[in-house]
């Protein structure tokens, strides 16, 4: 028998907004210390090299190659990130409409969506 | 053409209902043979790097040597190899963000060849070293794939230019491949 009830806005939209928190809650912590370790990572890298020129110890043509190497993690850091964020999204968005296909459905008593 | 509220919300609701059968996809699916493809690069890398600083006469650790040159160009095959792969999962695709990063950084601007023009005449080559990969076009599992083909190129370079590798630079191209690593395997892994 159908549950119409199920489909009113007050039951709905909590419902949905409580599956787009508690799968986007961990997803936007991971990315968010995910990017704080990889830009910590890399300023002690630049230090590093710093470090070395100053001590004599790495010739400035050597820092200038290890240098573009950091600026290149430094790309691809950033491309991660939005990697990271756009899963993140596909993620959120797939499990509301999972909630949203097993609410209609439910509600209806047959498969619609 | 304009159309009315309700019917905007019609559509929406319709797209909504579409993607539910069949689930919105924003990132291509994980790629097991990258992961690995990664994995296998960075044994052998950290077993090269540590090989390499044990070897301190002028022949066996060599940027001249068989085993060495080998080194570089089977694994520069290996992520050139990666690249591709990557690059046909999604041709057409960009990143956006690592384009203005890339335009932020100035990495597309004249410095490279400056940089590029100063490493050629210290190594004495006369045809430049692929070490400038083009990071602002691409998918961005291409661009991270493609940034770590690079600094492996730019580990080569630095041999090169030292003629052995050992510490305390082998330490910092270590520590910077890692990074590489790590951000390829994060990226990829962040599609499961």
């Amino acid at each position: 028998m159908p549950d119409l009830n199920d489909l009113k806005p007050d039951v709905f939209v909590p419902q949905l907004l409580n599956v787009a928190r508690t799968t986007a809650g961990p997803l936007w912590d991971d990315i968010q210390q995910t990017a704080s370790h990889e830009f910590r990572v890399l300023a002690l890298r630049i230090r590093d090299i710093g470090e070395g020129v100053a001590s004599g110890d790495v010739s400035r043509t050597a820092a200038r190659i290890l240098f573009r190497m950091a600026k290149r993690n430094l790309i691809a850091t950033i491309a991660m990130l939005t990697i990271m964020i756009e899963a993140a999204a596909q993620k959120l968005v797939n499990a509301v409409l999972k909630e949203i296909k097993s609410i209609v459905n439910g509600a209806l008593g047959f498969t619609l969506v | 053409m304009f159309y009315s509220l309700p019917q905007r919300a019609l559509a929406v609701l319709f797209i909504l209902f579409l993607s539910a059968c069949s689930g919105l996809r924003l990132v291509p699916a994980y790629n097991p043979d990258i992961v690995d493809g990664i994995n296998a690069y960075h044994t052998e890398m950290l077993e090269f790097i540590s090989t390499m600083e044990t070897k301190r006469t002028p022949i066996s650790g060599s940027y001249k040597s068989e085993p060495v040159t080998t080194f570089y160009a089977a694994s520069d095959a290996a992520l050139g190899n990666l690249v591709v792969q990557a690059e046909a999962l999604e041709p057409n695709d960009d990143c956006a963000s690592s384009r203005v990063t890339n335009l932020g950084l100035g990495l597309v601007t004249a410095e490279v060849d400056a940089v590029r023009t100063e490493l050629d005449e210290a190594l004495g080559r006369d045809t430049p070293a692929l070490t400038d990969a083009d990071l602002s076009t691409g998918s961005c599992t291409a661009i991270v794939l493609k940034a770590l083909r690079a600094n492996h190129n730019s580990m080569a370079d630095l041999h090169r230019l030292e003629g052995k590798l050992v510490k305390p630079t082998s330490t910092l191209l270590r520590d910077l491949m890692n990074d590489s690593v790590r951000i390829a395997l994060t990226a990829e892994n962040a599609k499961r």
